[in-house]
């Protein structure tokens, strides 16, 4: 996505062209006209929208800006939908008829079997495809969990084990693996399971928070009014207390559910999303949207509240309306272009906000996905080192981020701002660049065993090992984060599960955090894509995640050539102003062990000799901040001119970099014949003629020099007797009676 | 008056001035010991005069360095046209031979640097006060400390391993100069641009930064050494208050009979008094005195050298002149912590006339820098690899940049294992390389000096002389390998290792 497209973008709907919005709902909306349908589901586990219709189950990949054209059909007998979801290698669709029962069809067999809960005074509340070890699909019950595993030939599944439980209503999101279950009286009682590759986690429970106890006694929290958030690869709880208005959340540690504190809400009833790592809470009332970054702590919202917005851009208009031509029975070409003024209804009565990033109007049958507009949050950011790390965070649109990134930084710069500033900015810019060396360097690591037996059913153990690679390197920055209520004892369990962990999984960084958080355990889906084996499942998504890694970081180079020689190139640049940015720069690359390049060393010498400043421009040479390179040398030899110590340290850097030919030659310009000679046989330099230095011997008009030389090569060139030179230059020396023997 | 300590005597004398007869004493800008007779004092200058009138008909440009008697040695250098220093150091037999003459020269060279430090050339104060007596007053307060200081190592100047005038830098890696660096810039931009001009970091006695040209640079460092460094500021720090500096400042004063008015008048040299009009008395500062500069609790340097102001109420922010950069007056600050030393030079210009800068500067610094400035020396103190970092086992050495003004040599304690035979011929050899480069200087090649001598001791010890243009390399090997090949391989070896190669032999 260039970084102009949201400039292009034209709101759609009921707000006027030109209103602000930091977060927007992508134009055009997927939509799905299936007649007989009047539900949509979003299974976030296989990634799909399925959407039912009496016997049939439609179903598409959800990506995040393409829409498949032609649905998936799998034909299922008629009856009620009360859930469904397919399995997570998108075999096998389960789908809850009744309180009691699920059916399960096999998509490529055609194998149809059934399965009953195991108690009859028990209801299925839901139900969940996992790829922990243990189980394949787990029942929630008001009974508690029953957890079952797939037939070797995959046409039954057998219970496999059962945990009691009084269940009020459950959460569970395929991202953090997490379920949550709700129980007690009032629903207060939280008890967390994950269902990780690492097995089954038990996590302590807690009870929600609620401060106005008198007049909360009667209140029943509902599930609406708690949200699981996995947020840079860590697992949150967000827990709406309607009375004080205020939103506690709770970060899920290995042996602790840890309060992170409380932000206010604005409305008497929020809805959540994440799109990549922000959290949005949405006020539903005021309509507008709130957008916290969760990350080192609780800071206030990062933007001013703003509405959310329908946009949409042209050219997606278009794609959209070339790919709908060949279903047309699902797509309606005339409705791509507008949406009716009930449907642009932002926060309308039957909106349903799927994890992550999702949101489904019931009513309408669209679904519509959240995308930040960085631009926007860019622009009306003042805290310049906070929003670059934002940014830097960034791992949809990173290019875009990027490209912002270098903008605010080029900005900051050219405005001046104070020097503390652009020092914080550019140890931000650093470190993100190192972490993302470093995950490199993991991600090679982690591939390399690759060649590990396939488990059809059980690809998972693989997936996790590389999934954690890529997140843990955002989340070992933090390490701030260790949590003082973490018994010691707890953090030596965890790291003991931490370091066989590590063992299973031979990557090198996660132990660092291993024991820190639960959430590291089981991370988002959208970091699994770079294993071959999940690009079956892997929806484009997680393949866009995978490339956007490399791409928000900003390496030394583009950092010279997209702000430093941008600047440079401005005209009316103060030098001191960059010379202290460039410093500042190299400082944090430094700390950060990332090489300077020459053309920013270059550029740095030309404006300390702008500045006229030598004596800190011999210095950073001495302390090697310019590095010995023939680049810097040729540099030095040009300053030198005017300053002539910096020419000898250019001359003595050519000679220590074992340039001879440069070295020679510049020597020779000075008129140091001699030592000339003498260094080139010390240095078997044979790349210079002897006509070169007898030419300049006599140009000298020093006839002894020349005499010299004609020793020089008499001595050390062999046949030189026989040469032209000899002729001629004894022929001149004869003339003055002095002939070399 | 018992007899006169005459071991140790200094004049200056402009020969400009005086040329009629009777107004011999006009020459005569300063004499040490002060209580000399004049007739003592006039047979000095007269001696003087003669030889080097004498000498320039023979050499115009460098006539005379020395006179060498039984008794004495007069060291001579004319630091300015016109103005000439003459050194006059008494022999004594348990100290044998004085050092080498540019040694000794060195001495009166950076004598002549702090005073233009402080009060700029001797030249542009004969200028602004025709009589000389701003000019005398000034010499007055600041060479009889001068040498009270450096009285020692006139006597003894054995130091072959040392050059007196240059830096000691700290060995820093590239981040941490970086780190450096930054902190500087960002010390330079809180304060606005242009309010702090340059800034010299000191680690223990040790240059870590400077944003100064090398010559001034130079001269501040010396200066910094002597009097700013945590080992040479007054401990008596405790309950030291204003009321003390001002008793103090009362107390030791030297005052001039000019008028502050006369002295602003001449307009280049505005003096601390411009602030304080209404006083009659000029305040002469004395730089160097001894135990003057305190550590404030807020970790600024004051001093009371400088005098107090107007109401005493608080002393007088010391000023000091660049020679290379601005031809500037600077005021000068300096905060400390721990063995950080941060001096800073503050453009006199930017201040307005009557506020002292320096007040916002010290709470800004303390607020915004004091941080950075403690991670700083924290690790600088974790870098710093003691007092034997420079020590290269084996080798006894120094190696001088003279374009950078920068030095590197063994430490003193090792040097100190050097027989003094050692020491004796190294020093020989030294003067003869002085005299080799004066004559070099004076022919005006263009190209650089080169010199390579290796010079075998009474005692089989080696010493190895190496000179590329401004850059110098000296060796005392002793107990070394006994050919003069392996010598040569020892000295590449630490050319290569220790000077970037510098010293390559072709």
């Amino acid at each position: 996505m260039a970084l102009t497209s949201s400039k292009k973008t034209r709101c759609m709907g009921g707000s006027g062209a030109g209103a602000l919005s930091h977060v927007y709902l992508q134009y055009p909306p997927f939509r799905c006209n299936i007649p007989g349908s009047s539900k949509m589901m979003y299974d976030d586990g296989s990634r799909l929208l399925l959407v039912p219709s009496p016997d049939k189950m439609f179903s598409w990949p959800v990506a995040r800006h393409t829409q498949s054209n032609s649905p998936n059909v799998t034909v299922v007998d008629n009856g009620p939908v009360l859930g469904a979801r397919f399995s997570l290698d998108l075999t096998i669709l389960a789908i809850q008829s009744s309180d009691c029962e699920v059916s399960f069809y096999n998509r490529e067999s055609g194998a149809k079997f059934k399965q009953l809960c195991r108690s009859r005074r028990d209801r299925i509340l839901g139900f969940f495809w996992t790829d922990c070890p243990t189980c394949d699909i787990v029942f929630v019950t008001t009974g508690g969990l029953e957890l079952f595993s797939l037939a070797p030939r995959l046409d039954a599944v057998k219970l496999v084990d059962v945990r009691p439980l009084q269940v009020s209503w459950y959460l569970y999101t395929h991202e953090s693996r997490l379920l949550l279950v709700a129980s007690g009286m009032h629903c207060r009682t939280f008890q967390c399971y994950q269902f990780s590759a690492a097995g089954i986690i038990r996590l302590p429970k807690f009870d929600a928070g609620l401060k106005k106890l008198e007049a909360n006694r009667k209140v029943t929290i509902g599930p609406e009014d708690v949200h699981i958030a996995t947020m840079y690869g860590r697992l949150y709880c967000l827990q709406v207390d309607r009375l004080s208005m205020e939103l506690n959340i709770y970060r899920f540690y290995r042996d602790a559910v840890v309060p992170q504190g409380t932000i206010p809400v604005y409305s008497e009833t929020v809805a959540f999303s994440v799109v990549d790592g922000v959290l949005l809470v949405h006020q539903l009332a005021s309509e507008v949207v709130l957008l916290y970054a969760i990350y080192a702590d609780l800071k206030g919202p990062i933007s001013a509240p703003l509405p959310l917005l329908i946009r949409g851009d042209s050219c997606f208009t278009m794609a959209g309306c070339e790919s709908s031509t060949e279903s047309n029975d699902i797509l309606d070409n005339e409705d791509m272009r507008t949406l009716a003024s009930s449907e642009s209804n932002i926060y309308g009565e039957n909106w349903v906000f799927a994890n992550p990033d999702i949101i489904l109007d019931q009513d309408h049958g669209i679904m519509w996905r959240i995308h930040l507009d960085l631009e926007a949050i860019a622009t009306s950011s003042s805290d310049l080192p906070s929003l670059l790390e934002f940014l830097q965070r960034r791992r949809l649109d990173a290019a875009v981020a990027k490209e912002l990134s270098m903008m605010v930084l080029c900005n900051m710069i050219m405005e001046k701002r104070p020097l503390l500033l652009i020092s914080e900015a550019m140890d931000v810019i650093s470190m993100a660049y190192s972490q993302f060396l470093r995950t490199r360097a993991t991600l090679v690591i982690a591939k390399q065993p690759s060649a590990r037996p396939q488990v059809p059913a059980r690809h998972d153990q693989r997936k996790k090992a590389g999934k954690e690679d890529e997140k843990d390197v955002p989340v070992s920055d933090c390490n701030t984060n260790i949590i003082p209520e973490c018994s010691d004892q707890a953090q030596k369990q965890s790291e003991n599960v931490g370091s066989s962990k590590r063992m299973s999984n031979a990557t090198v960084e996660q132990c660092k955090i291993a024991h820190e958080v639960v959430g590291i355990v089981e991370e988002t889906d959208e970091s699994a894509a770079h294993n071959k084996s999940e690009n079956s499942t892997g929806s484009p998504l997680s393949i866009s995640h995978n490339i956007s890694l490399a791409v928000t970081a900003v390496s030394p180079e583009e950092m010279y050539h997209h702000v430093f020689a941008v600047i440079d190139n401005e005209t009316d640049v103060d030098s001191s102003t960059l010379i202290a940015a460039i410093i500042q720069y190299l400082r944090s690359a430094a700390s950060e062990k990332l090489n300077f390049p020459v053309d920013l060393q270059l550029l740095l010498i030309k404006l300390l000799t702008k500045e006229k400043r030598y004596p800190e421009l011999m210095h950073l040479v001495r302390t090697k901040v310019l590095e010995p390179s023939k680049e810097v040398a040729k540099e030095m030899l040009q300053v030198g001119k005017s300053y002539q110590p910096v020419f000898m340290l250019g001359l003595n850097m050519l000679r220590q970099l074992s340039l001879h030919g440069d070295y020679l030659s510049e020597i020779l310009q000075q008129g140091r014949l001699l030592e000339a000679l003498r260094y080139a046989r010390q240095n078997r330099v044979e790349a210079i003629p002897p006509s070169t230095f007898l030419e300049l011997a006599a140009a000298s008009q020093d006839i002894q020099k020349l005499a010299s030389v004609m020793r020089f090569c008499l001595d050390f060139v062999p046949s030189f007797e026989t040469t032209s030179e000899y002729q001629t230059y004894s022929a001149v020396l004869s003339q003055q009676k002095i002939v070399p023997a | 008056m018992s007899e006169l300590d005459t071991s140790v005597q200094l004049c200056i004398f402009d020969t400009s001035r005086g040329q009629s007869d009777g107004q011999e004493l006009d020459k005569i800008l300063f004499f040490y010991p002060s209580e000399s007779p004049f007739s003592a004092q006039l047979s000095l200058i007269g001696l003087g005069e003669g030889i080097i009138t004498f000498t320039k008909m023979f050499s115009p440009n460098a006539p005379c360095d020395i006179i060498d008697t039984e008794k004495r040695s007069h060291v001579f250098f004319q630091p300015e046209p016109d103005i000439w220093m003459i050194l006059v150091i008494e022999k004594r037999k348990e100290s044998g031979e004085l050092g080498r003459t540019r040694a000794l020269q060195a001495i009166l060279m950076e004598a002549h640097g702090l005073f233009t430090l402080f009060y700029g050339s001797i030249r542009a104060l004969l200028l602004n006060s025709p009589s000389g007596d701003v000019a005398r007053s000034c010499l007055q307060a600041f060479l009889p400390d001068y040498i009270s200081v450096k009285r020692l190592s006139m006597l003894s100047s054995h130091s072959g391993l040392q050059e007196r005038g240059t830096i000691q830098m700290m060995a820093l890696d590239r981040s941490t100069a970086l780190e450096v660096q930054s902190v500087v810039d960002l010390l330079q931009s809180w304060f606005g641009s242009g309010r702090i001009h340059h800034t010299l970091l000191l680690f223990q006695d040790l240059l870590v930064s400077t944003t100064l040209p090398p010559e001034d640079a130079a001269h501040l460092y010396t200066y910094a050494r002597m009097r700013l460094i945590p080992a040479a500021i007054s401990t008596s720090s405790g309950g030291h208050s204003l009321k003390k500096v001002l008793s103090r400042a009362n107390s030791s004063s030297v005052h001039l009979k000019a008028s502050a008015s006369d002295i602003t008048a001449a307009g280049q040299r505005p003096s601390p008094a411009d602030s304080s009009n209404h006083h009659s008395q000029f305040f002469t500062p004395r730089p160097l005195q001894h135990d003057k500069w305190w550590r404030d609790n807020d970790g600024f340097l004051v001093t009371d050298a400088w005098g107090v102001d107007a109401q005493g109420m608080s002393a007088i922010t010391p000023t000091v002149w660049l020679q290379q950069s601005s031809q500037e007056r600077m005021k000068l600050v300096a905060y400390q912590h721990k063995q950080l030393t941060v001096v800073m030079l503050i453009s006199v210009m930017h201040l307005a006339p009557n506020a002292d800068g320096s007040h916002v500067l010290r709470n800004q610094v303390l607020e915004k820098a004091s941080n950075k400035l403690n991670a700083l020396e924290d690790r600088l103190s974790k870098e710093w690899g003691g007092i034997n970092a420079n020590h290269v086992p084996g080798y006894r050495y120094l190696y001088v940049d003279y374009d950078s003004r920068v030095s590197k040599a063994s430490p003193a304690g090792k040097i100190a294992t050097l027989t003094k035979d050692s020491l004796l011929s190294l020093d020989k050899v030294r003067s003869e390389i002085d005299i080799a480069k004066g004559r070099c200087d004076g022919s005006g090649e263009a190209q650089p000096y080169e010199l390579e001598t290796c010079v075998r001791t009474r005692s089989n010890a080696w010493v190895v002389v190496r000179i590329r243009g401004n850059h110098e390399l000296y060796l005392v090997l002793e107990r070394a390998s006994e050919t003069l090949l392996l010598t040569a391989e020892a000295t590449e070896k630490f050319s290569r290792r220790h000077c970037d190669g510098i010293f390559a032999s072709d």
